[in-house]
């Protein structure tokens, strides 16, 4: 490995013990097969502490990023649609066409393209109850019901936009587009170029 | 005397060459088998079977169906790491989800949700954990104790549940 070096070695060191091999110095007159094998030997100390080192960087560095380069999971491409759910829209604002990105705010990754939507009623529950009054053998039961309320159906509606997308897919963990995971029950500031909204997803489904 | 002189050092640079060689397979090998010796290190004492349980107050009856059904893992973060906190032994039961209001004669009463919009949830967990000092620790990491909101995750779906209930399996 050093064996063009020509100044002087330090006594302790590996290289230096090998030095003086070479030149006869320490343990003058043995023989070139020997001096040959003690050669072989540093070197293979020399290349066991490259190696040392360089396992010691590469767990540093898994320590310190997110994604180790030891994992064995496996993340494979899927196609698949997943629907988020924006409440409470306001229909003449909302601005939203076929094929327009969807960008979520938090990452700024383009997390797929709008493929349909669809219009609801707004409903939202109140602090009020109905009294459902059924009949049994026993008598007359009463159920309490939390009141809903619909929102003026030409003003508000509440829209599921379904979006597609490719997605990375680990087993065990599930899609993600970049840093976004997306997951059902998950909320997402979204962005389509003429609109921005709060959304759910709702539901996903792969192709 | 001078053979002896002469042989000496050689002893010791053998001594300190393979303990070197020895140092450098162990970091080698420690590299790479560093998350076994995490869990070493991690959790010493053995994990027990544990039973937890927990609730939802308000989920749709599909997203239930689809995504909290037998067999089904839930996990949770900690620190970056991802936490297990157990198998759902059963599909999650659903319920009449509630909420106390005041009826038209002023009295306090349990009114329910339309069930096809929002149902509370039950789930049981198969978990592994081991108690500490009286502690629960999930996983043998984190403590996790009743009646605790712990944002669980599945493969598919995002869930924020209550904890109701750990017990030791007998």
């Amino acid at each position: 490995m050093n064996q063009d070096r020509a100044d002087a070695p330090k006594p302790e060191s590996a290289e230096g013990h090998r030095r003086q091999s070479a030149h006869g110095g320490l343990h003058g007159g043995r023989g070139p097969k020997r001096e040959h094998n003690r050669r072989w030997l540093f070197l293979l100390v020399d290349v066991l502490l490259l190696a040392a080192i360089v396992a010691a960087v590469i767990f540093v560095v898994s320590l310190l990023t997110p994604a180790s380069v030891f994992d064995e999971t496996e993340v494979e491409e899927r196609s698949i649609t997943y629907q988020i759910e924006l409440e409470g829209v306001e229909i003449q604002h909302f601005n939203v066409q076929q094929g327009d990105a969807v960008i979520d705010s938090a990452t700024g990754n383009v997390i797929g393209h709008v493929m349909n939507f669809e219009g609801r009623d707004y409903e939202v529950y109140t602090d009020r109850v109905t009294e459902v009054v059924t009949s049994a053998a026993d008598g007359e039961k009463i159920t309490y019901m939390v009141d809903k309320i619909t929102y003026p159906t030409d003003k508000y509606k509440t829209y599921t936009v379904t979006v597609a997308v490719d997605a990375d897919y680990i087993a065990g963990i599930g899609y993600s587009v970049g840093d976004c995971r997306i997951a059902v029950g998950r909320a997402y500031q979204v962005r389509f170029p003429g609109y921005t909204d709060s959304a759910v997803c709702v539901a996903i489904h792969a192709e | 005397m001078n053979e002896e002189k002469k042989t000496l050092p050689r002893v010791r640079i053998h001594l300190l060459d393979v303990v070197l060689i020895l140092l450098a397979i162990l970091c080698i090998v420690g590299v790479w088998q560093r998350s076994n010796l995490k869990k070493l290190f991690s959790a010493q004492e053995s994990m027990d079977a544990y039973t937890v349980t927990f609730e939802i107050a308000q989920l749709s009856p599909t997203v239930v169906d689809d995504y909290l059904s037998a067999g089904v893992e839930l996990y949770m973060d900690h620190d970056g790491d991802r936490v297990s906190l157990g198998t759902l032994s059963r599909q999650a039961s659903t319920g009449a989800a509630t909420k106390y209001l005041k009826n038209n004669a002023g009295e306090t009463v349990s009114a329910i949700y339309y069930p096809e919009d929002l149902r509370s949830v039950r789930g049981v967990l198969s978990s592994h954990g081991l108690e500490r000092d009286g502690s629960f620790y999930i996983s043998g990491d984190v403590l996790l104790s009743v009646n605790e909101t712990v944002v669980a995750y599945t493969e598919h779906a995002d869930f924020e549940i209550r904890i109701t209930g750990i017990e030791k399996v007998t």
